[in-house]
């Protein structure tokens, strides 16, 4: 228990540790607090996706309706951005819970279909409703992050201050999903019917389930606005919710580490094919396909795969 | 009699849409499937047209012969080899390997043919025929009457042919239709392969008016997918209904009300019907041609 305890504090502090000592380049910080965003975001896919079993092609939407909440209430209200931040958190749940309505009555691809209807419709409001959202052009002079009246401009803190959120942000999702609401979500995931039958109400579970994908999703749309401090419709298209979707099913469904992993792992890849321009997007697809149709359980699955191997141990099967 | 014209060049864009979501209603209909790509075969068989008529410029009918077969050979080889493995996994996922399927077509198309959209030639003259004082583009009327023969010829397949009964069959029930004796596999394999021929010549169609480029195929395969579901995914005579309803509803609303929300609309429908009618709109007057079937997650 205690090694196992040591081990924990080491996953989180080690790496923290390495990047303010050893990242120095300004531009590397910069992919690296991306990442630390889009796990955020990736984790609140996760939810839904991994451990509830509703895809959703539209997690863009979410994504922006933070994004705008929070750069609107800092840049033309006033608040700080701390306050922004925790406002997009949950308006962005809020209106998860709301999507998450229609769950009573559909399920499956034509869930998926509400929530891709969804984010196109946030992007046409965001183009169209000028006075809020600054319409096609967006809004450009986001404040940065503050803590308290103090700047986070040094990359360097702001890595820190991120770091920092997204391991709460994860320690918190693990402790959601060790809960009785996270066991009734599997429950729901594997069989709907037998959760219904053992008195799991589903309806009123993946709504909130939708709720807490949202909360995280706003929340990493907010930190984008401030990270970026520019916002335009642009920024949330399809691909954004097809770049989600990807970072889920690469680190692998249903796992927290996964959703970390995927989202460095495409930030890396991204980055890496960036000479290819509009062709990198070839990249997600391909991926897609070959980890949907070889390793359905994501890196994460491969990794257990190969621990198994190497330590002959007794697959336990994930869950 | 601006009104007329709208509803008339709505009927040509909802007859694509009504091409395409046939697509998607037969292979919902036989496997239980959503192929995200099938707007991207479409584009596919707009860019092979150009190609055959290019080698044929004095024979366009060989191109228009040609090109939906192409497609359809692409099709059932894309389901062999890619989907036809996935037999038993979760239909999402197998959704979420289609998406995968269809960025990697847009970029192999956008690297083959260019990011810009390319000009097709008209096939008929531009010259607008009047009709009792409704001015025409002979293209609109060709690509409604085209759709319609096809539908026609779709439906009697369905019901005069062997292998459309067998169809039937296995949309209604798979294990009971291998029982009787259908193959399944190579029935599935037909349901590609006309889907994919629809696909192609809706490619064709579709260039003289809105011209090919790689990126189109997303949003048309989306709202060809929203027909399909207003009319009932599996419903065939519904999804012919419902692809013209909504060319219609959406031309007109973007000539009288605004352009700028005019994507939008088919995704307010689709959301609309999902919530209050998930079985689709005219599922009612399916005659049992192809009943729609409940999709399980």
């Amino acid at each position: 228990m205690r090694k196992q305890r040591l081990l924990i504090f080491f996953i989180i502090f080690v790496p923290a540790i390495l990047v303010t000592v050893f990242v120095r380049n300004i531009y590397h910080l910069h992919l690296i607090s991306l990442m630390l965003i889009y796990s955020l975001f990736a984790l609140g896919l996760n939810i839904l996706t991994g451990f509830t079993g509703i895809t959703s092609f539209g997690h863009a939407g979410f994504f922006a309706v933070g994004a705008y909440t929070s750069a609107i209430l800092a840049a033309k209200v006033g608040f700080p951005t701390l306050l922004s931040l925790l406002g997009a958190s949950l308006m962005t749940g809020v209106i998860g819970y709301l999507i998450g309505l229609p769950v009573i009555r559909i399920s499956g691809i034509y869930l998926a279909m509400v929530t891709l209807g969804f984010a196109e419709f946030i992007r046409l409001l965001a183009i169209n409703w000028e006075v809020l959202t600054g319409g096609p052009l967006g809004i450009s002079n986001i404040p940065s992050l503050s803590l308290f009246g103090w700047s986070l401009e040094n990359e360097t803190a702001l890595f820190l201050f991120l770091y920092v959120l997204l391991v709460l942000a994860t320690l918190f999702f693990m402790r959601i999903i060790r809960s009785r609401f996270g066991y009734a979500l599997i429950a729901i995931k594997d069989s709907e019917s037998a959760a219904e039958s053992i008195g799991i109400p589903s309806a009123q579970n993946k709504m909130m389930s939708f709720f807490i994908s949202g909360l995280y999703s706003g929340l990493a749309g907010g930190l984008y606005a401030h990270f970026d401090q520019f916002i335009s419709p642009d920024n949330f298209q399809f691909d954004l919710s097809i770049l989600v979707l990807c970072m889920v099913v690469v680190g692998g469904m249903g796992s927290v580490i996964g959703s970390i992993l995927g989202a460095i792992v495409l930030v890396i890849l991204l980055e890496v094919f960036q000479p290819l321009g509009d062709y990198r997007l070839i990249v997600y697809g391909g991926l897609l396909m070959v980890m949907i149709t070889f390793f359905p359980q994501g890196l994460v699955g491969i990794f257990n795969q190969g621990l198994n191997r190497i330590f002959k141990r007794e697959t336990h099967g994930i869950g | 009699m601006l009104f007329l014209e709208q509803i008339i060049s709505g009927l040509a864009i909802g007859s694509l849409y009504s091409l395409l979501g046939l697509g998607f209603t037969m292979i919902f209909a036989s496997t239980g499937r959503i192929n995200f790509a099938h707007g991207d075969f479409m584009v596919l068989g707009g860019f092979l047209g150009l190609v055959y008529l290019d080698i044929f410029p004095s024979f366009p009918v060989a191109a228009f012969v040609l090109c939906p077969l192409s497609i359809g050979v692409i099709s059932v080889g894309v389901e062999r080899t890619m989907l036809r493995p996935l037999q038993e996994v979760q239909p999402l996922k197998i959704v979420i390997s289609t998406i995968g399927l269809s960025i990697v077509m847009k970029i192999v198309m956008q690297m083959i043919w260019g990011p810009d959209a390319l000009p097709y030639p008209q096939f008929v003259s531009e010259e607008p025929v009047s009709l009792f004082n409704v001015r025409i583009a002979p293209q609109t009327l060709l690509i409604v009457l085209v759709a319609l023969s096809l539908m026609i010829l779709l439906q009697s397949f369905f019901v005069f042919t062997k292998p459309g009964r067998a169809l039937r069959a296995l949309s209604q029930d798979r294990y009971a239709a291998r029982l009787m004796g259908i193959k399944v596999g190579q029935s599935i394999s037909l349901t590609y392969f006309i889907s994919g021929i629809l696909a192609g010549i809706a490619g064709m169609l579709l260039g003289p008016i809105f011209f090919v480029s790689s990126s189109m195929g997303t949003l048309l395969g989306l709202k060809s997918f929203v027909a399909a579901v207003i009319g009932g995914l599996g419903n065939v005579p519904g999804t012919i209904a419902a692809g013209f309803f909504l060319g219609v509803v959406e031309n007109l609303s973007s000539g009288f009300i605004s352009s700028a929300y005019k994507n939008g609309i088919s995704l307010v429908f689709l959301v609309l019907v999902l919530l209050f009618r998930p079985q689709g709109l005219l599922s009612d007057f399916s005659t049992g041609l192809f009943r729609p079937r409940k999709l399980e997650r």
